[in-house]
């Protein structure tokens, strides 16, 4: 993207960083929702 | 309902309005359209919140995971993934662009006729949806005071017709903020309050083994079944086009973060949404859950809809009559059950307990079983009111079994959350129509004072719109299934010629534009063909806009090679 492109790295990383972490957000929520149908099932 | 209720209910209600009327003094064009664009991310993402939430979510959500078990809430899986994306991609589009409305872009990237007709797709679904929005609380307004639907409906839609007419994009945002900070303390408080007001003998944790054990906990559900409305297939994939579409290209939410201080901020809401929204909508459906074991005990009516039992016991005596005998035989089966299931998990039996859940299970096949010949019954016999009671099971329970004061609160939060959502539609639809259709209709120039006065008018008209819509509400079961049904017809296609314009350069906008049309046409046979799940639309409707505009585009580029001598 060019407005991406205009960004500094600082800025790129920071925004990375946030993604990953609500990628992995929604991985941890999706394990703990199974492990909790498992138990109560 | 008390007097003290009455006092907290247009209490709160009124200190909003004022509020909201006092932060819009001085409304000039960008602030009625585009709330000065200083908003930061807090405000954005409360306000992108309280969009979504409407009063719908808090009526219908704890019904839905009362009726269908906890697995809606996989219907938002996709929604973090969308986050990301619209931060990284459509955000920095948007805001470099300066645009005021998602498809002023589309004009930019495409042609005139694809803003137009992305306008109109938009326009109609969201002013139906918003008219079913409209709907949610007059249905409580019509309970506590015991009047017409219909006239609810007037009182309801007009309340939300000033409010936004006055006020414009700044008052919504800056009273957003406040609701949604009153409705999630008030409705955490409704969830400690049913936890305590459990049947003696019966604490937290055994409602939730008995809530589990009745099959309300199924918030995970992996059988993948193309009809199946919520599986974590179509909530991961159909949630995420889904929600893509309606972050991304819907003007009432794309209008709350488009209206941020920076990109940095704008970012940083839809992030947090991403962040917050499932656990939240968890909470919500786990209330439904409780509500499920709570009644399970305390013996639920048969409809949680008291205006469906008067008028059918009325239409129909002999056959409620009998089936009132039935069902409350059933009931009390299901309470002396429950209440030796939870007897039996302290002690270690498990051939008794077995035999008492094999038994339990059976008792709830059949009370299910009752509440739809219930139904049925109030369909044969046409009776005035809502055969399906989702709606009203939260209800009856705030009725019924909350303290003075909190009843009150709750019936204000509904409002809240309604005034939020509906507030930002409308200003959203009245945007729309006057910079997307008004201004490239119109032959005349228009000032910033007059587009400020068309702004109000058209507020004022859609308002009417909803109104008209919500007369027509009455008879569509679940409401968040409504509302997000229709939505799914119609974002699927205008999400495919968003992402055409983003990722594929070579498609023009005439292409796209018989794409579209195309498109929408088939999503409606699939639809009325009845082979998917709603969440599917999304996913099929973006992709086919994106293949059939690939496809006339290459049809049109060996045209005009063959016509180039």
């Amino acid at each position: 993207m060019q407005v991406l492109d205009m960004e500094t790295e600082k800025e790129q990383r920071y925004w990375k960083r946030w993604y990953t972490f609500l990628v992995l957000w929604l991985v941890v929520l999706i394990i703990l929702f199974t492990l909790f149908t498992q138990y109560y099932k | 309902m008390s007097s003290i209720d009455w006092m907290i209910m247009i209490g709160s209600l009124a200190a909003i309005i004022i509020y909201g009327l006092y932060q819009s003094r001085g409304t000039g064009r960008e602030s009625y359209i585009m709330a000065g664009r200083q908003m930061p991310w807090y405000t954005v993402l409360l306000g992108i919140m309280a969009t979504q939430a409407s009063a719908i979510t808090f009526l219908s959500g704890p019904g839905q995971a009362y009726t269908d078990g906890m697995r809606f809430v996989q219907y938002y899986f996709g929604l973090p993934i969308a986050m990301i994306v619209i931060a990284a991609v459509f955000v920095p589009i948007f805001r470099k662009l300066r645009v005021s409305t998602a498809y002023e872009y589309l004009e930019q990237r495409f042609d005139r006729n694809t803003r137009l007709l992305t306008g109109i797709l938009f326009l109609f679904s969201r002013g139906v949806s918003t008219g079913i929005s409209v709907y949610a609380p007059s249905i409580i307004l019509s309970s506590i005071l015991d009047i017409n639907i219909y006239i609810t409906n007037v009182l309801v839609g007009g309340l939300l017709i000033i409010y936004t007419y006055t006020g414009g994009a700044k008052a919504i945002a800056q009273t957003q903020k406040i609701q949604f900070i009153i409705i999630l303390t008030s409705m955490a408080f409704a969830g400690v309050l049913l936890v305590r007001a459990m049947p003696k003998g019966i604490d937290f944790s055994d409602a939730l083994y008995l809530a589990g054990k009745s099959g309300k906990l199924n918030v995970i559900t992996t059988n993948f079944n193309i009809k199946d409305k919520y599986n974590i297939w179509s909530g991961v994939i159909g949630g995420f086009f889904l929600a893509l579409s309606y972050f991304g290209t819907d003007q009432s939410q794309v209008g709350r973060y488009i209206s941020a201080k920076s990109i940095r901020e704008s970012r940083l809401g839809l992030l947090m949404n991403g962040l917050v929204k499932i656990p939240m909508q968890f909470l919500i459906l786990l209330l439904g859950a409780l509500l499920f074991s709570f009644y399970a005990i305390q013996k639920a009516p048969i409809s949680f809809n008291d205006k469906a039992i008067g008028l059918t016991a009325k239409a129909a005596p002999t056959q409620y009559a009998d089936l009132a005998i039935q069902y409350n035989m059933l009931s009390e089966q299901q309470a002396f059950l429950a209440t030796t299931l939870v007897g039996l998990r302290h002690t270690d039996n498990p051939n008794a307990t077995q035999q008492n859940l094999h038994l339990l299970r059976q008792t709830q096949k059949q009370i299910v079983q009752s509440r739809d010949s219930f139904q049925h019954l109030v369909t044969n016999y046409k009776v005035p009111a809502e055969a399906n009671d989702t709606n009203y099971i939260f209800l009856h329970f705030v009725r019924n079994y909350l303290p003075v004061g909190m009843i009150g609160l709750l019936f204000a939060v509904v409002f809240l959350a309604s005034w939020g959502s509906i507030s930002a539609a409308l200003h959203a639809l009245a945007s729309s129509t006057l910079l997307d259709f008004h201004k490239l209709i119109s032959k005349k120039e228009i000032d910033e004072k007059q587009e400020l006065r068309w702004a109000r008018i058209y507020t004022l008209l859609w308002g009417i719109f909803s109104i008209i819509v919500a007369m027509f509400a009455t008879r569509m079961g679940s409401l968040i299934e409504a509302v997000n049904e229709l939505g799914s017809l119609f974002y699927g296609v205008i999400l495919g010629i968003f992402l055409t314009a983003f990722f594929i350069k070579r498609v023009s906008g005439k292409a796209v534009f018989v794409a579209a049309i195309a498109s929408e046409i088939l999503i409606f046979i699939i639809y009325k063909l009845n082979v998917v799940g709603f969440l599917w639309f999304n996913v099929i409707g973006s992709l086919l806009v994106i293949v059939i505009a690939l496809l006339v585009q290459q049809q049109l580029n060996s045209k005009n090679i063959n016509r180039t001598p």
